[in-house]
C-alpha cells in the first residue's frame, strides 16, 4: 500500500493510492454532499453533487470519482461549489415533487396534521412517507437553493405500482441516483432492475417493463434499503416514519437463523432489515419483509380464552392455569401429549419436554419433524450431523444442489452459489423441476419426482467410472450425467441439500444415495432444513425417543445424568416413538406454536398457545404465545452454530414465551424444577446436562452429537399432508400471492 | 522462395495492380456510378437500372464501378463516363432519362454531350479539345485538398483488389517494417490529433495504451456517428473501407492488440455490409486472422452494430454498449486506455483518424505534418450541409477560413448568410464575424464551439437562432442518457425555457436561467457530452443576443419561424397578383383580385408558410403582430 500525500481544505493528510477523493475525505472527517454515493457500491458519479475543486484544474470533478493523487489540493467547500451544488439540487428537485420543503404549513404539520395523509405519494405534499428519513430533503436543509425558488415541477406521472405485496414503488420520486440497480447487481447478483428509456424519460425499472416476479427479483428489499427517497417504500412500514429503536435478533423462519435488525417503534415491530446489508448481504424476503406482518399479526391472541359454547371467555393467566393444572393433574400420562413448533427457541424446546418428562410422566412430546420427514427423518439427522458451515462454499471448486429452490426463500444461498459460480467453481442442480438456480447452473440434472434416487445412484457411478451405461437412462440423460460427473470430480466438492429433497416422497432412498455420493467423494454435505430449529429441538430431547443432549431414549449414561440433574426417575420407554398414532388416546393435547389436527374427537381437551385458529380446528383453551421478538432465546441452526435473539419489544398483551407458561402450570402443579424466571438460568441447566451447549454467552460453533438413529427409525408416512405446508403460509398473506405467481 | 511478409504483399499487389490496368485499358467503356447512400437517395438505384437497360437495348457491353461519394452530394446522382483511350468525364444529376441520353449520345454517334458534363478528370489539352472544364476546378472542388477521401468515387469498395491497386495496405506494411514503436513515432512526427473533436494527440492515446499493462488489447473504431447532418464516416466506410480497416491493423500493430471492432450505427447498413464484406475480403487474402501474411502478428475485426443512441459516441458509453451493457458514459478515470473493454486496455480512435493511418505510414509522418497549419496537422473532412449553394463531403486542410469554406466551396448562400454550425449539436453557432476564424481545434475552442466530429451547418436569414437552439436542445435532451443529473434536467430546462420564448412568453429572467443552467452544465455534467450540450444556446446567446431580445422584449420573430411571434403580411408593392398563394392556401386566407395586391386575412391564417414557398416575388413577409380590438362577438 503505497501512501501519498494530498491537501483537503488546508490539511495535509497521509491517504492511500487508489482511493478516492471521497474516501480520503470521509475517512479524515470531511463532509462533503453526496446523493448516489453508498458504502462499498462502486462509483456511479450520476448525481454530481460531490463536486470538488482540485488545484490547477480548471474543471469541478466529482470527489466519489476521482483518485487520489501526490501532491493534490483539494477544497470542499468555496462559494463556486456551493453554488453549483444548489444549482444542481434545484434540477433535482425539478424532477422531484417538492411541497415538503416550500408548504407554507411544513411547520405545523406535524403538530396539527391539516394535510390529508398519503395524498403525498402522488401530490409530494408534507406527508411524503419518507418526510423526514428523505435524504434529498436532509441535503436541501444542509446546502440550502441558493435563496432561489426550485424550478418548476416536471411531474413524470408514472402510477406507483403497489403490485406486489413487499414494496411500493413511486418513481415520480425517484431521482436516478442508481444506487437500488447498482445494489442489485453489485450485492445480490441479478440484473432486475435496470434503466430504461432516455433523455428525461430516463427511469428505473425492470427490462421491457415486466413485473418483477418475472424479472427475477427474488424481493430481498435491498434496493428498499438504499434508496435516498420515497420512491422505494416498505408496504408495511410505510407510514410509520423513524424507528425509535433497533434490536440485533435472529430470524427463526428457516434453519439459516440469519441475523438481522429489528426496528421498533412505540413498542412495534415494524421493520427488520439485515444484519450488515453490504458485509453479510440481504435478507430473504422472509426475514426482509415477513417478519413484521408475523410478529404483529391480527390473529394474534392479547389474553388467555376459554371456550364457552360458541363464544370465548377471557381468563387471567391465574384462572388459566389453575384450569389447566386441573385438567392435567387428572390425565393419565399415557393419554397426554404436548406437540411443539420445531421453530421454536431451544429453551422452549427444553422446558417443553421437561415438563412432559418430570410432570405428565411420559415421552409424549414431539415436533412435526418426525411426521413431515417420514422415513427418511434417521437420515436427515445424519446429515445434519455432518453440516459445516456454508462458508465452505468460499472455497468449493464445485456445488451440487440437490431439490433446493433458491428463488423466494433461502434466496441468500443463491447469492453465495453466484459468488461461487464467478470465483470458477461449477454448479450443479438435481430438481424435479425447472428453478430458480437452473438458469445459471453448469449442467441442470432434471429428474421425473420419485427418481431422483436413481440419478444420484447413477451419478455415483458416473463420477467411479463405474457407469453401466445402460438402463433407464436416455442417451441424452446419460451425456448431462456425464458432464455433471465431470464438473463434480474435484475436490472441495460441496453438496446442498434443499428442503424439497429433505421432505420428498422417497427421501430415505434419497438421502442415502446423497451420502453415499458424498462418501464416494469425500465432499462436504449442507442439509438446509426449512425448519428454524430442527437441530435444537433433537439437541434438547424434543422428540419422544430422544434425550436432551440429542441422545436416544435408551443411552443409559445420559438417562442416568438426566434422571440425576432432574432428581427424577424418566418414565418408562414408549411403545411407539411416533407422536402422531398416540393421538386416539389423548385425553389433553396441548399444541404450543402448531395449529391442533382437524379430526379431533370431541373427547379431548384441546390447549393451544399459538395465534387464534382456523376455524376447522377445535380448540378448549387459547394462551398467548410470545414471539421469538419479544423474548430472549437461542436457535441452533443447520450447521450446529447458536444463535441468540435479543427481546425487541414487550410481549403483546399478556403473551408468554412458552416456557414461562409452562413453567407456571408447572408450579401450580406442585411440580420442582421449573423455578426459572430468565432464559439464562434455562441455558445454565442445559450447560449443566449437554457439556459445551453454552460457553460463555458467546455465539459459538457447537458440535452436534446426536444418539444412535436406528432408534429413530420405524415411522409411518404422514397422514397429516397438511402439515407439510410451511407454517409461515398461515401467516403471510403475501406468501399466498407468490404462490398464485408461480 | 522468399516467403517474408514482404514478397508476399508484394505478389498481391502486383496481381491486384494487373487487374486494375487491364480495367483501366480495357476496350469497354467503364462507368462511375456513385452508389453510396447519398447518391442513392438522390436515385442513383434508378438511374443504374437505366444504365444497364440502355447497354441492353443498344447491345453495347461495359463495366459499371459502384463507387462511393466523390463529394459534392448536391449534384447527385453522379454518372460518370470513361471511353477507351478518353478521361473520365462526369454528369450531375443524372436521372434515369438523362443517363438514356447521354449514353445513347457517347456510345453510338461519340458526342460526349459537353453541356451535360460537369467535368473531366484528364489533362488541360482535353479541356481544350472537349469544351470540358476539369471536375478538380470546380469552384467547389478547387480549394480541396483529398487525402482521407482520395480513394472515395474512384475505387468499387466491394473489391480489396482495387483497394491494393491504389497502394492499399502499403502503410500497414510500413508499419511491420517500423515496428511498434517506429510506428508510433511515426504517427508523433506526424501530429495527427484525434478526429472525433476533442483533437487529443493521437500518439498520446497510442503511447498509453501500449505501456498500459493488460493481457489482452483492443482496439475500437468509432464509427457511431450520431450528429445530424454529418456524414463524414458514412461516405468513408461506404466509399473506402479498407483504409479504416488499414487504419485499425496499424493501430493494433502499434499498440499490441489482438482484436478489433468496429461500433458502426445500425442506420448505415450500407456501410455495415460494405466493411463485413471488406473484413471478409481480408481475410481470404490473408490480411486478417491469424498470423498475417506471415508476420506473426495476429489481429481480427468484428464489426458491432449501435442501436440508435446518440450517447454510444461517447467513448466510455460505447464500450459499455459493446460490452452488452445500457450505453451510458462511465466516469473517467479510468480512461479506456488504460481500462477499456472488458477492463483491458483499449484505444479507441475516430473512424476519420483510422482513416488517415495509412496515408501517414505510406508517406511519412513529416508530410503530414506539412498539410494544415502548426499544431494542427493535416487535413479534415466536413460535412458541409444547410443553407449553401454547394452542399456535400469535403476534405480541407485545417487552418482554412470558415469564409473559404462557406463561400469559396460552399458557395455561399442563397439569401443573406446568418451563421454557421459547428460541431453537431454540440458545437456551436458563430456568426459572420466568426467567417474569418480558421477553423482548428484551438479557435474553434475558443469561440465557445468544438471542431467535434465535421458537421458544418450553413444558416440564412431564414433561420431563426432561438428555434435553432431549441432544435439542438431537444435533440440533446432526447439523447441524453439520463445519469447524471445537469444533463437530464438542465437539458430540459434549457428546453422548456426556449421554447417559452419561442411561445413569446418570455421574459428576461429566463436569460438568467439560460446562462445558469448551462454554466451548471457546463462544469459538472459527467460526460462530454452533457458538458457540451449547452453550447448552441451558449454560443447562440453570446452572437446573436439581439435575437433573443427581440423575442422577449419585441414579441417579433425576424425570421418568421416562431409561428407565436409574427403574421405574415402581403407587401403591395412587389404583389402582382398572379393568385398562386390564393391556389396553396389550405384555409382560405388569402384573398384579392387578378392582377391586384392579395391581403392575408390573419385570423385564418395558421401560418403554414406554403404562400411564402410558392411567392416568386417575395411579396410575403412576416411582421410583428398588430394587436387588434377584439372583434365582438354575436351569439
Amino acid at each position: 500500500m503505497t501512501t501519498l500525500r494530498m491537501t483537503i481544505d488546508g490539511r495535509v493528510l497521509e491517504v492511500e493510492k487508489g482511493e478516492t477523493v471521497l474516501q480520503a475525505a470521509r475517512r479524515y472527517g470531511f463532509y462533503i454532499p453526496t446523493l448516489c454515493d453508498y458504502a462499498h457500491l462502486t462509483p456511479h458519479g450520476s448525481c454530481r453533487l460531490c463536486i470538488v475543486e482540485v488545484e490547477g484544474s480548471p474543471k469541478t470533478p466529482t470527489a466519489c470519482t476521482t483518485p487520489v493523487e501526490e501532491g493534490m489540493v483539494v477544497r470542499t467547500h468555496s462559494p463556486r461549489l456551493q453554488a453549483l451544488r444548489s444549482e444542481i439540487l434545484r434540477l433535482l428537485l425539478s424532477e422531484h415533487p417538492v411541497s415538503c420543503l416550500i408548504c407554507p404549513e411544513q411547520d405545523h404539520c406535524d403538530e396539527c396534521m391539516i394535510t390529508l395523509r398519503k395524498s403525498g405519494v402522488t401530490t409530494g405534499c408534507r406527508s411524503c412517507s419518507k418526510d423526514g428519513l428523505c435524504e434529498l430533503q436532509e441535503l436541501v436543509a444542509r446546502i440550502g437553493l441558493d435563496g432561489q425558488p426550485p424550478y418548476p415541477v416536471f411531474y413524470r406521472g408514472y402510477a406507483v405500482e403497489k403490485g406486489d405485496p413487499f414494496f411500493d414503488r413511486d418513481y415520480n420520486l425517484c431521482i436516478l441516483c442508481g444506487r437500488c440497480l447498482r445494489v442489485c447487481e453489485e450485492l445480490h447478483f441479478a440484473t432486475t432492475l435496470t434503466y430504461v428509456e432516455r433523455g428525461n424519460r430516463t427511469m428505473v425499472g425492470t427490462a421491457f417493463g415486466r413485473n418483477h416476479v418475472e424479472a427475477g427479483c427474488s424481493f430481498c428489499g435491498a434496493c428498499v434499503e438504499v434508496c435516498p427517497t420515497g420512491a422505494l417504500v416498505e408496504k408495511y412500514s410505510k407510514w410509520d416514519g423513524r424507528a425509535d429503536g433497533e434490536v440485533e435478533s435472529i430470524c427463526p423462519l428457516c434453519s439459516l437463523n440469519c441475523e438481522l435488525r429489528l426496528l421498533t417503534k412505540k413498542g412495534r415491530v415494524i421493520s427488520s432489515l439485515p444484519y450488515d446489508l453490504l458485509g453479510q448481504g440481504p435478507l430473504c424476503l422472509a426475514g426482509r419483509f415477513g417478519i413484521p406482518e408475523l410478529v404483529n399479526h391480527p390473529h394474534r391472541l392479547k389474553v388467555p380464552q376459554l371456550r364457552e359454547g360458541n363464544g370465548w371467555r377471557h381468563l387471567t393467566w391465574e384462572e388459566a392455569a389453575q384450569l389447566l393444572a386441573e385438567k392435567l393433574f387428572n390425565c393419565p400420562p399415557e393419554n397426554f401429549g404436548l406437540l411443539i413448533s420445531d421453530s421454536s427457541s431451544n429453551e422452549d424446546l427444553y422446558i417443553a419436554q421437561k415438563f412432559a418428562r418430570v410432570v405428565m410422566r411420559t415421552h409424549q412430546v414431539s415436533t412435526l419433524a418426525a411426521e413431515r420427514y417420514g422415513k427418511g427423518f434417521p437420515q436427515v439427522i445424519a446429515l445434519l450431523k455432518q453440516s459445516v458451515s456454508l462458508q465452505a462454499l468460499n472455497t468449493a471448486r464445485a456445488v451440487l444442489c440437490v431439490g433446493l429452490d433458491t428463488r423466494y426463500l433461502q434466496a441468500v444461498v443463491e447469492t453465495r452459489l453466484v459468488q461461487a459460480r464467478r470465483r470458477g467453481a461449477k454448479l450443479v442442480t438435481l430438481h424435479t423441476r425447472p428453478h430458480s438456480l437452473s438458469l445459471f447452473a453448469d449442467e441442470e440434472l432434471l429428474a421425473a419426482p420419485g427418481q431422483e434416487a436413481d440419478w444420484m445412484n447413477e451419478l455415483t457411478r458416473y463420477v467411479q467410472g463405474k457407469s453401466s451405461g445402460g438402463g433407464a437412462f436416455s442417451k441424452e440423460k446419460r451425456a448431462a450425467l456425464e458432464r455433471a460427473a465431470r464438473y463434480l470430480s474435484t475436490s472441495p466438492l460441496v453438496v446442498l441439500i434443499g428442503s424439497e429433497a429433505l421432505e420428498s416422497v422417497k427421501n430415505k432412498t434419497l438421502l442415502q444415495a446423497i451420502q453415499e455420493f458424498a462418501n464416494a467423494l469425500h465432499a462436504i454435505v449442507v442439509p438446509l432444513p426449512a425448519q428454524g430449529n430442527l437441530s435444537g429441538s433433537l439437541m434438547m430431547g424434543a422428540f419422544p425417543h430422544v434425550l436432551p443432549g440429542g441422545f436416544g431414549l435408551d443411552d443409559e449414561n445420559q438417562r442416568q445424568k438426566v434422571m440425576g440433574r432432574w432428581s427424577t426417575p424418566l418414565p418408562a420407554i414408549s411403545t411407539d416413538p411416533l407422536f402422531w398414532r398416540q393421538r386416539g388416546k389423548f385425553r389433553v393435547l396441548m399444541t404450543i406454536g402448531e395449529n391442533p389436527p382437524p379430526d379431533l374427537p370431541d373427547s379431548v381437551f384441546v390447549v393451544t398457545q399459538h395465534l387464534h385458529p382456523p376455524a376447522d380446528r377445535r380448540v378448549d383453551l387459547l394462551l398467548p404465545l410470545a414471539t421469538f421478538s419479544e423474548s430472549n432465546a437461542s436457535w441452533i441452526d443447520y450447521a450446529g452454530v447458536m444463535h441468540v435473539g435479543h427481546a425487541a419489544v414487550p410481549p403483546y398483551g399478556e403473551a408468554l414465551p412458552a416456557w414461562q407458561m409452562l413453567c407456571q402450570i408447572a408450579r401450580s402443579m406442585g411440580a420442582r424444577g421449573f423455578d426459572f424466571t430468565n432464559a439464562e438460568e434455562i441455558r445454565a441447566e442445559i450447560t449443566r446436562m449437554v457439556s459445551g451447549f453454552w460457553e460463555g454467552g458467546t455465539v459459538d460453533r457447537f458440535n452436534l452429537t446426536v444418539g444412535s438413529d436406528h432408534k429413530l427409525r420405524q415411522p409411518l408416512p404422514s397422514l397429516e399432508l397438511e402439515y407439510l405446508s410451511y407454517p409461515l403460509s398461515h401467516w403471510v398473506q403475501g406468501w399466498q400471492w407468490l404462490q398464485l405467481q408461480r | 522462395m522468399n516467403d517474408s511478409p514482404f514478397s508476399r504483399f508484394n505478389l498481391l499487389q502486383r496481381q491486384a495492380q494487373k487487374k486494375w490496368v487491364a480495367l483501366q485499358n480495357s476496350p469497354q467503356p467503364l462507368i462511375y456510378l456513385g452508389a453510396a447512400s447519398c447518391g442513392r437517395a438522390a436515385g442513383a438505384m434508378l438511374t443504374l437500372q437505366a444504365i444497364q437497360e440502355t447497354l441492353e437495348e443498344i447491345n453495347r457491353s461495359a463495366h459499371i464501378l459502384q463507387v462511393g461519394c466523390i463529394g459534392p452530394c448536391y449534384l447527385e446522382p453522379l454518372m460518370d463516363l470513361q471511353l477507351p483511350g478518353l478521361p473520365r468525364i462526369s454528369y450531375a444529376r443524372v436521372s434515369p432519362e438523362k443517363a438514356k441520353r447521354i449514353l445513347r449520345a457517347a456510345l453510338l454517334e461519340g458526342d460526349l454531350s459537353p453541356k451535360l458534363a460537369i467535368g473531366h478528370f484528364g489533362d488541360d489539352a482535353f479541356t481544350q479539345q472537349s469544351g470540358i472544364g476539369r471536375f478538380f476546378d470546380l469552384p467547389m472542388l478547387k480549394p480541396q485538398v483529398r487525402v482521407i477521401l482520395r480513394n472515395c468515387g474512384f475505387i468499387d469498395p466491394q473489391d480489396i483488389d482495387q483497394y491494393l491497386a491504389q497502394d492499399g495496405y502499403a502503410g500497414f506494411i510500413q508499419a511491420l517494417q517500423k515496428g511498434p514503436l517506429g510506428v508510433i513515432e511515426e504517427v508523433k512526427q506526424s501530429g495527427l490529433r484525434g478526429r472525433g473533436g476533442a483533437g487529443f494527440p493521437t500518439y498520446k492515446k497510442w503511447e498509453i495504451c501500449r505501456a498500459a499493462e493488460g493481457e489482452k488489447k483492443f482496439v475500437i473504431c468509432n464509427a457511431d456517428e450520431g450528429d445530424p447532418g454529418a456524414f463524414m464516416n458514412r461516405s468513408l466506410l461506404e466509399g473506402d473501407p479498407h483504409a479504416v480497416l488499414e487504419g485499425m491493423l496499424i493501430a493494433g500493430f502499434a499498440i499490441g492488440a489482438q482484436q478489433g471492432f468496429v461500433y458502426v450505427r445500425a442506420e448505415y447498413p450500407l456501410a455495415v455490409a460494405r466493411l463485413r464484406q471488406a473484413i471478409q475480403q481480408m481475410r481470404q487474402v490473408g490480411l486478417l486472422g491469424e498470423d498475417i501474411l506471415g508476420s506473426g502478428f495476429s489481429f481480427d475485426i468484428e464489426v458491432k452494430e449501435g442501436a440508435g443512441a446518440f450517447v454510444c459516441g461517447e467513448e466510455t458509453a460505447l464500450i459499455a454498449s459493446l460490452e452488452g451493457e445500457r450505453g451510458m458514459p462511465r466516469p473517467r478515470p479510468p480512461f479506456p486506455a488504460e481500462k477499456g473493454y472488458r477492463g483491458y486496455p483499449t484505444l479507441i480512435n475516430n473512424t476519420e483518424t483510422f482513416g488517415i493511418l495509412p496515408n501517414i505510414l505510406r508517406n511519412g509522418g513529416q508530410w503530414f505534418s506539412q498539410l494544415g497549419s502548426p499544431g494542427n496537422s493535416g487535413t479534415k473532412t466536413f460535412s458541409l450541409v444547410g443553407k449553401a449553394r454547394h452542399t456535400g463531403l469535403i476534405e480541407v486542410p485545417l487552418g482554412m477560413t470558415l469564409r473559404q469554406i462557406v463561400f469559396d466551396i460552399g458557395g455561399g448562400t442563397i439569401k443573406p448568410f446568418k451563421a454557421v454550425q459547428t460541431g453537431g449539436p454540440l458545437g456551436g453557432c458563430l456568426s459572420a464575424a466568426h467567417l474569418d476564424t480558421p477553423v482548428d481545434y484551438e479557435n474553434m475552442r475558443a469561440s465557445g464551439s468544438i471542431m467535434g466530429s465535421g458537421g458544418l451547418i450553413v444558416l440564412d436569414e431564414s433561420t431563426c437562432i432561438v428555434d435553432l437552439a431549441r432544435y439542438f436542445l431537444t435533440f440533446s435532451k432526447s439523447e441524453s442518457c439520463g445519469k447524471c443529473t445537469p444533463c437530464r434536467v438542465g437539458t430540459r430546462i434549457l428546453v422548456e425555457t426556449l421554447e417559452k420564448i419561442s411561445r413569446g412568453e418570455g421574459e428576461m429572467e429566463d436569460l438568467d436561467v439560460l446562462y445558469k443552467v448551462a454554466d451548471t452544465m457546463q462544469r459538472t455534467a459527467l460526460c462530454g457530452g452533457g458538458q457540451t450540450a449547452p453550447n448552441p444556446v451558449l454560443t447562440t446567446l453570446k452572437y446573436f443576443l439581439n435575437e433573443y431580445l427581440t423575442h422577449i422584449q419585441g414579441r417579433y420573430c425576424p425570421a418568421a419561424v416562431c409561428t407565436a411571434l409574427f403574421e405574415y403580411r402581403i407587401i403591395a408593392e412587389k404583389c402582382t397578383g398572379c393568385g398562386r398563394c390564393v391556389q396553396v392556401c389550405s384555409s382560405g386566407a388569402v384573398h384579392g383580385e387578378k392582377k391586384e395586391p392579395h391581403v392575408i386575412d390573419v385570423d385564418k391564417c395558421i401560418k403554414c408558410r406554403a404562400c411564402v414557398e410558392a411567392c416568386k416575388f417575395d411579396a410575403i413577409v412576416g411582421v410583428p403582430i398588430s394587436y387588434r380590438q377584439p372583434q365582438e362577438v354575436t351569439l
